[in-house]
């Protein structure tokens, strides 16, 4: 926050910062977030140097070491890295798979956990609730392997349980992995159970930081449970459920692979609705394992990603100053 | 003063000759591939290898196992290591070698261990270990050619009156097939997973990615040493039409392009694989039944065939580092108990020696099958290793049988690509998109292949051919 | 200042201030629904682990197996004095990584929601740029292990991911939401240091977040195997974490069973392979589900009733 001055200067107004004294204050927070500040330019400014890989054609030299390799023997190729990207006929298909499942990701988790955090704080038994709590975090365990196997039970043509009770009623088997229709609710599905406890958690969290008199004096002035929500617990879940928001605008170029790869077994009828951009990659790269290529992207989903999470911020900023990255 | 002098001189002396004594065995990392973890015993077999190779050529080795994304990390970032495991699968050995990360050793095997050059024949040499004219890798002896064969449930096809040839085209499949699924209902017929049907792709070289090929039935024909994208090459065309007709008539499972493999449990009427004369003989231990060997393709020899399993030597290893490499190489393809102990194991512990038939064989204990136990080209020659109890192979007989395998025209030829790195990697990306359904027959190639054409066409597939037939013509031209 | 006991919120106010009983009768379905679906697979998982592989083999992955056997465990079994070294391993690098991470992640959120901090905007943006733009795997791994040596060492599994940007952030936005500014300033009337501060008058209110961000770090580091893959070689089979022990034996598994088309001269012997996957996962997540209720302790309301005085 910015301490702005207000003066009159020969009958005009200005405004001018005021400048800030380093105080022994903020000497003291200094040495307290120091060992952080030096974990952080340790492990991610110095390997930082990294994103020049996507620029340059890098051949490791036996007998020099890896900088020089890097710096000196490798050549420029400016932007060639990426052209591999664009080749491809589906790059726009591609682009639409990743950023429109992003978005539907991106809307549905901050709605349903929220809504859901702020529901299991009411129940009754408080037992119910515990049980819940524990349960709904569990999909988080279970690695994409894991439940690509779950749904191929259900899904697979000759054993698998949707097939067996659709036969059993008189009905036709479906091939599901040949068929692209269903696949996006599905994935979304999917997506949903698997990472929706987690999010839960983090509102659980702050919900019951709330201090509990803000809700004793919205009783005393007749507030029902409703308007107790959307006045005190909502506006206060409102910074977090905006940085989670801004956080996912800003990866809303990388999905999971394990989704997109795994769950679906990578079945090619399918791909026009399942392939994101980083199932390309991983695709296109299988055979050559060329690291250029693979930083190109990477640093191209970060470059994308933070322009759009600056604008988010921004907007989230328009409409509730309190809240935002920065 | 003077006695003082003379006394730290005298120590000073001694204490060099005690180190340079105990300098005497060199230490050599060797990198070696495993797919998931390194077998549990193997501080102890390492052990007792290196007190052998210590003794016999004074030099040790430490063994590192490492799976393909390690070998990667490993070699792009300049990780130290003496010897490392290289092939056309893992480790790749021609990009290696053509960016100079590989000892060139060509003078050096004939001069320092001659006797390892007299093991491996010439032509080995110079097809699989050499790139340019030069030998960057040792390779290792094992089964040089690829054979493709069908396995067949022999007790179940000759109860319903089936004859199992030992040799049969591709397509005589069909009766089979069609006679199984009559009698049998508890099986398809032909099961696979995604894969398809392992070695089936085998009858053409491929150049670049699974899209450009070359194939061996064109050698002779006016098209011999051309390369074509994998549509024109009319044999490969045939099988995937075949897939897809057996596919329609329901001898192959459905979800073949979405499971991994066919578990070992089952039992599969017919399998498929690449091996050698002779190794499907009676009862297969791993199978469970008894089986029968047809060789629908093959025996070819070309250098992805013979580039399965190599060791080279690192390019920024000292001359002395490399010699003693080499040494190791040697005594692995000399010293037949030598190469048992990193075959098999410690013995006592882990197999004894017995004798079958007047050959010397090896019986493995449990032990040995739980914590040592990996593919024996792993760790060196399979040639020189002695055979187990159950799986006994005359080497020289399959050698000898190389004679008549169909040896490909293109020599040591592989492409470079520098120049058509983006369009490889666009065209591969096309490719996975089919592969699995067109390997397992889900797809129709007829009606699919225009659309196919198209995606790679536009991927850029011309100028890597363009590039590779120039490359190619400009090699045959040197020879 | 006490800590409440988990059970305080059911009295008194709460109990007034409660949903409608036919609310709560169409939450409770809900929940018990949700409940199902999520531990549906894990008990899914758990069947197929003691399932006989012979009647996987037969009739695919079902809830109700033709026939039961334990030797997939059996098989794991085999293999305890490995396993459960790696066990320890994973156990000792959750700890000591959840207790770092902590310390990192809560002394920067906090110093990060101090509004009147100098570098308050410097350090935010150095927070935030990691957490889009990275170096890349072959850059990390060059300067772990040519620069800062953690090869072969406990720490290359430690440190790396000890101090999550996402997660400093987290606290920072609850530290400015839920800690008023009145327990900070009583705290300088008092004379007190940041670090004093920070310690004895934040933190044991901030329970819920440390709890909840604890919870992730633990599981972060019991399911990591990948940094285990990069940083550990063979023969340091030691330092090996469970994850990354379970992973390779699985891959060795499937590597087999994918080649029995190839020619390996190995013999195939019968390897429970897919109810030895289940066991797998079976093991890896039992014990961190259960630690689970540990964390569920701190997540209590009301800490900061009393707490403001006057």
């Amino acid at each position: 926050m910015r301490k702005d001055n207000l003066s009159v200067k020969g009958g005009e107004c200005v405004i001018r910062k005021k400048r800030k004294r380093f105080t022994w204050d903020d000497l003291e927070l200094t040495l307290l977030s120091l060992p952080s500040i030096t974990w952080l330019i340790t492990f991610c400014y110095v390997p930082m140097f990294g994103i020049v890989f996507a620029f340059k054609n890098y051949k490791y030299k036996p007998g020099e070491g890896f900088l020089y390799s890097l710096f000196v023997s490798s050549k420029w190729v400016g932007l060639k890295n990426f052209e591999f990207l664009f080749r491809s006929p589906d790059i726009a298909n591609i682009f639409r798979n990743t950023l429109g499942y992003n978005i539907i990701f991106l809307l549905i988790g901050v709605t349903l956990p929220v809504a859901l955090a702020i529901m299991i704080t009411q129940l009754h038994s408080r037992r119910v609730a515990k049980v819940c709590q524990t349960a709904v975090f569990l999909p988080h365990f279970l690695s994409w392997v894991v439940i690509s196997y779950f749904v191929f039970a259900f899904l697979s043509t000759d054993k698998g349980l949707l097939n067996s009770i659709i036969t059993s009623l008189g009905g036709e088997r479906i091939f599901w992995y040949q068929d692209p229709k269903y696949w996006p609710y599905m994935l979304v599905f999917i997506n949903t159970w698997k990472t929706f406890g987690y999010s839960m958690v983090v509102y659980m969290a702050t919900i019951t930081g709330i201090d509990q008199s803000l809700y004793e004096s919205a009783v005393i002035d007749g507030a029902s449970k409703w308007q107790q929500t959307w006045g005190i617990t909502i506006p206060l879940l409102r910074p977090v459920i905006s940085i989670m928001f801004i956080m996912n605008v800003g990866h809303i170029f990388s999905t999971d692979f394990g989704l997109f790869y795994q769950v679906t077994r990578d079945s090619n009828s399918i791909i026009n609705v399942t392939q994101t951009l980083d199932v390309y990659v991983y695709k296109a790269l299988m055979q050559s394992n060329n690291y250029n290529y693979s930083s190109a992207v990477a640093l191209m989903q970060s470059v994308f990603g933070c322009i759009l999470l600056v604008i988010a911020n921004k907007v989230v900023k328009k409409i509730d100053p309190e809240s935002g990255m920065f | 003063m003077k006695k003082f002098l003379s006394l730290a001189l005298a120590l000073m002396l001694v204490l060099a000759i005690a180190c340079t004594a105990s300098d005497e065995t060199q230490k050599i990392i060797w990198w070696v591939y495993a797919s998931g973890d390194a077998p549990i015993d193997t501080q102890m077999v390492v052990d007792a290898a290196n007190a052998y190779s210590a003794e016999k050529i004074g030099v040790e080795v430490e063994l590192i196992f490492k799976n393909e994304e390690q070998f990667n990390l490993g070699m792009s970032t300049g990780e130290p290591y003496d010897m490392t495991f290289t092939c056309d699968w893992a480790n790749d050995f021609a990009s290696n070698a053509y960016n100079e990360m590989f000892y060139d050793i060509t003078d050096l095997v004939k001069t320092a261990t001659p006797a390892l050059y007299e093991t491996i024949e010439q032509k080995y040499w110079d097809v699989a270990g050499s790139l340019n004219g030069k030998i960057y890798a040792v390779p290792t002896l094992k089964d040089m050619a690829s054979q493709q064969f069908f396995r067949l449930d022999k007790e179940r096809f000759e109860a319903i009156g089936c004859e199992l040839p030992d040799e049969m085209a591709f397509a005589e499949l069909e009766p089979l097939l069609k006679a199984y699924k009559e009698n049998y209902d508890d099986l398809y017929p032909l099961m696979m997973g995604k894969g398809g049907l392992t070695g089936m792709t085998n009858s053409a070289q491929w150049i670049a990615g699974n899209y450009l090929c070359s194939p061996y039935h064109l050698a002779g024909t006016d098209r011999e040493n051309k390369i074509i994208p994998f549509w024109e090459d009319e044999v490969l065309m045939e099988r995937y039409q075949l897939l897809h007709k057996w596919y329609d008539l329901g001898y192959i499972n459905p979800d073949a392009a979405t499971i991994e493999s066919i578990g070992a449990d089952i039992r599969a009427a017919i399998r498929s694989a690449s091996a050698w004369k002779g190794y499907y003989a009676g009862y297969s231990s791993w199978a469970g039944i008894v089986v029968h060997g047809a060789s629908y393709a093959g025996p070819f020899m070309s250098t992805a065939t013979m580039r399965g399993a190599m060791n080279a030597i690192n390019a920024a290893a000292s001359e002395e580092q490399a010699i003693a490499c080499l040494k190791y190489l040697e005594l692995l393809n000399t010293d037949r108990t030598f190469r048992d102990i990193l075959r098999y194991g410690v013995e006592g512990t882990h197999f004894t020696y017995t004798e079958v038939n007047g050959n010397k064989v090896v019986e493995r204990t449990e032990q040995s099958n739980n914590n040592w136990s990996m593919d024996s080209f792993v760790t060196g020659s399979v040639v020189n290793a002695s055979c187990t109890t159950d799986s006994y192979y005359d080497w020289e007989e399959i050698f000898a049988d190389y004679e008549n395998a169909i040896v490909s025209t293109l020599g040591t030829f592989t492409l470079d690509k520098t120049n058509v790195e983006a369009e490889c990697a666009a065209c591969s990306a096309v490719m996975e998109k089919y592969t699995a359904e067109m390997l397992t027959g889900t797809l129709d190639i007829d009606e699919k292949l225009e659309t196919i054409k198209a995606e790679l066409i536009a991927a850029g597939i011309e100028a890597v051919q363009a590039e590779a037939q120039a490359q190619l013509d400009a090699y045959l031209a040197g020879k | 200042m006490e800590k409440k006991k988990k059970s305080v919120p059911q009295d008194g106010f709460n109990r007034f201030n409660r949903i409608k009983p036919a609310t709560n009768a169409v939450f409770t379905p809900i929940f018990i629904l949700l409940a199902i679906i999520t531990f549906l697979p894990v008990l899914f998982v758990l069947i197929i682990s003691i399932s006989s592989e012979a009647s996987i083999a037969q009739n695919g992955y079902s809830f109700f197996p033709t026939k039961l056997s334990l030797e997939s465990y059996a098989y794991l079994w085999q293999s305890k004095a490995y396993i459960g070294r790696a066990f320890l391993n994973s156990v000792g690098i959750t700890i000591v990584g959840t207790i770092i991470g902590l310390c990192l992640t809560s002394t920067l959120g906090y110093v990060l929601s101090r509004p009147n901090y100098y570098m308050k905007g410097v350090y935010t943006w150095m927070l935030i740029i990691p957490m889009l733009f990275s170096g890349g795997l072959v850059a990390s791994y060059m300067v772990n292990t040519q620069i800062y040596h953690l090869k072969n060492t406990y720490w290359a599994m430690i440190l790396p991911g000890a101090c999550s940007p996402f997660y400093v952030i987290v606290m920072r936005t609850f530290f400015q939401t839920t800690v008023p500014d009145s327990i900070i300033e009583s705290g300088k009337i008092d004379g007190a240091s940041q670090l004093r501060i920070f310690t004895q008058l934040v933190l044991p209110i901030s329970l819920p977040v440390i709890a909840t961000i604890g919870l992730f770090l633990t599981f972060n580091y019991w399911n990591a195997w990948y940094s285990a893959m990069l940083y550990i070689d063979s023969n340091h089979r030691d330092l090996y974490t469970l994850q990354y022990v379970l992973i390779s034996i699985e891959k060795n598994i499937s590597f087999m069973a994918r080649n029995e088309d190839f020619l390996t001269e190995e013999s195939m012997r019968n390897l429970p392979t897919e109810t030895m996957r289940m066991a797998i996962v079976m093991v890896v997540v039992i014990p961190i589900a259960c630690s689970y209720p540990f964390f569920q302790r701190y997540f209590v309301g009301g800490l900061t009733i009393g707490a403001v005085k006057g």
